[in-house]
């Protein structure tokens, strides 16, 4: 378990900020308890002080993960969100994406977000931006890469993509990427 | 000029023979040669016949031209003359202008004065009626533009001018001498008389160096360049002057196992030592005073040399103080001259101490340090050097859980994000780089840019490269 060096550090607020803007800030400084990023073998995991300096005290074979896990950096030095950065990424989500009830299980199983399941979306979205997607009731769902902007999808095919899939919920069930866990 | 109309004279009867029958070149050049004169009723068919001919003696090797050529030629020109000499203006035109010539440069200079009325009549309306399609066009491209300027040039008659210096130019080629070679037939052409200036400017003069300077004043004159190698008599060897210690024949003295003391040294001093010494102390200078030339040639900064000195000296006297130190702590043996034999001065360290200094020497003084030798029995344990510096280990490595710690973390992140958030100069640079995805849309950074892997290696060194994979049908994706 190590922290991060510049290089990465820098990487990481890049991907964050792609979904958080300014808010990353929140996520280093907090009310209640100083948070830091460790990395344990490639993986970056958000964790409180307290829970950092009890991690120390554990075998570092033996040390699997601790705190949350956000996503790990590839062999290629790129850095991946993984699905279980959702509760922090929908805290601060700048784009959010609602879907309609009949794209939700399509989008659970893996879908990119047609524009005939887009039920609202939040305006001046640039293009490529990252977006995090809610249910109607405002249960957020998973995140992905907005296709177009806010304008752009209005003059879209029923049948054309608004939204890349990058991460949803159902993840958890289909294990897709088996090295997550 | 006297020679020039002497033979105009001779040659307008013989231009009525060339227009009738086979001439040699020479006269035909003659012929030409008549244009320089002042008449000007034939000179536009002479001209004619003068490019005309010149293009076919261009074609031919050989000096004299074939005869066929030349009479159609001149049969040519006999057609134009009615028309055209009425019409051109060729008051205007330089025919009568004779260039001087710079043959080694293949230069013709037509310093004549340029009748500045003529330059700037450009086109009036008047004197383009009668001149053919050809002529009323520009001549070149940029002459096109210039006619819609202002002041248009008279671009025809400035043309009509360097066409006139090229033949002249060509004629005078034609009577150089010639060779026959294998490549066909070459004039020599004379040295050349023009200076061309020069393409950059010069470089600055060489400042000389202090011993230069003095031996300028003092007349002492340089000393020619040596030969490389110089006969050793003493060997009877070819021994080269400068070049590496390594080989034999330029060891020189230090090499040599037996060295006699001369009256004035001192017999305890270690000669190979003493030749050390002086060896480097030459070597320091030397250098030195090559840093000091540099410097007033302005080639090296400043203040280099003094402080390259001061630096070596500083370091000269750390060394010594570091081995009075160790040997004051008895940390090492004493070397040189051994204790008994040693004249007062230094406290002789007779007993236990010396002796287990030396044996401490001697443990040590192999290829290995000594780490991989076999003990003898009764050999005291070798000691391992406890002066080795203790590594300062990097916070990130150790467990770093201390407040101070984290709050520094803190502030590191916080500037690092504004660097992001704010577009740091860096990031600008690395796009430009190509460091980033082609695009700076937040999905390609998803995108196999096909530009390989990034800088992040999680091993050190080749390590961190990762394997090579060989590249079969399943793998080319």
């Amino acid at each position: 378990m190590r922290p991060l060096n510049e290089d990465e550090t820098k990487t990481l607020f890049q991907k964050l900020a792609e979904y958080m803007g300014r808010s990353v800030e929140r996520l280093i400084n907090r009310s209640d308890e100083r948070h830091c990023f460790r990395l344990i073998k490639d993986r970056v995991y958000y964790i409180s002080e307290s829970v950092m300096k009890s991690s120390t005290s554990i075998n570092k074979d033996n040390l699997l993960h601790c705190g949350t896990c956000l996503g790990k950096f590839t062999k290629s030095g790129k850095f991946r969100l993984h699905i279980t950065a959702l509760d922090y990424l929908s805290q601060y989500s700048k784009y959010k994406v609602w879907l309609k009830p009949s794209a939700e299980m399509s989008f659970l199983y893996g879908n990119n977000v047609l524009k005939s399941g887009l039920a609202r979306i939040t305006e001046s979205t640039p293009q490529y931006a990252g977006v995090v997607i809610y249910n109607l009731a405002d249960i957020p769902l998973g995140f992905g890469v907005a296709a177009q902007t806010t304008d752009a999808c209005k003059e879209l095919d029923p049948t054309a993509n608004v939204v890349l899939h990058q991460a949803d919920v159902g993840e958890f069930l289909r294990g897709l990427e088996d090295d997550m866990f | 000029m006297a020679r020039r109309k002497a033979t105009a004279r001779m040659s307008k009867k013989k231009e009525v023979e060339v227009e009738e029958a086979s001439t040699s070149s020479a006269s035909v050049a003659e012929s030409e040669a008549e244009e320089e004169s002042d008449t000007n009723d034939h000179s536009e068919e002479e001209e004619a016949s003068d490019v005309q001919s010149e293009e076919e003696e261009e074609g031919s090797d050989e000096e004299v031209n074939s005869s066929d050529e030349e009479s159609s030629g001149e049969e040519e020109s006999d057609d134009e003359s009615p028309e055209n000499s009425d019409d051109v203006n060729t008051d205007s035109v330089g025919q009568n202008e004779q260039c001087t010539f710079d043959l080694g440069n293949l230069l013709s200079f037509n310093t004549h004065q340029v009748n500045a009325a003529e330059l700037y009549r450009g086109g009036s309306m008047k004197n383009n009626l009668n001149k053919e399609w050809y002529e009323l066009r520009p001549p070149t491209i940029e002459a096109s533009k210039a006619s819609a300027l202002p002041n248009p040039v008279n671009e025809s008659m400035l043309l009509a001018k360097a066409a006139e210096g090229t033949t002249q130019l060509l004629r005078e080629l034609w009577k150089l001498p010639t060779e026959k070679t294998d490549l066909g037939l070459l004039a020599k052409l004379p040295t050349a008389e023009t200076r061309l200036p020069r393409m950059l400017p010069p470089p600055p003069p060489k400042q000389l160096t202090k011993w230069e300077q003095f031996a300028l004043q003092r007349g002492i004159a340089p000393k020619g360049k040596q030969s490389r190698k110089v006969f050793d008599e003493a060997t009877g060897e070819w021994k080269h002057l400068t070049g590496s210690l390594d080989n034999k024949a330029n060891a020189g003295p230090e090499s040599w196992p037996i060295l006699e003391v001369k009256k004035n040294d001192d017999p305890m001093q270690d000669p190979w030592e003493k030749l050390r010494e002086e060896k480097k102390s030459r070597v320091g200078k030397n250098t030195e005073s090559r840093m000091r030339n540099a410097e007033r040639a302005g080639n090296l900064e400043k203040g280099t040399a003094n402080r390259m000195m001061k630096n070596v000296k500083k370091q000269e006297k750390q060394k010594v103080l570091m081995r009075q130190k160790e040997r004051e702590m008895g940390l090492v043996a004493p070397v040189g001259v051994p204790v008994d034999m040693r004249s007062g001065g230094e406290k002789a360290q007779r007993g236990k101490p010396s002796t287990q200094l030396a044996l401490k020497a001697t443990q040590t003084s192999t290829a290995s340090l000594g780490r991989f030798d076999k003990q003898i029995e009764g050999e005291p344990e070798r000691q391992l050097n406890k002066n080795t510096k203790k590594r300062k280990l990097d916070p990130s490595v150790t467990g770093n859980t201390n407040k101070k710690y984290l709050q520094t973390e803190a502030q590191k992140s916080q500037d690092i994000l504004s660097k992001v958030m704010n577009g740091s100069k860096q990031k600008d640079k690395d796009v430009k780089k190509g460091k980033y995805a082609k695009g700076e849309t937040a999905y390609d950074y998803d995108f196999d840019d096909g530009l390989g892997s990034g800088s992040f290696k999680k091993k050190k060194g080749r390590a961190g490269a990762g394997k090579m994979k060989k590249l079969t049908k399943k793998r080319i994706m």
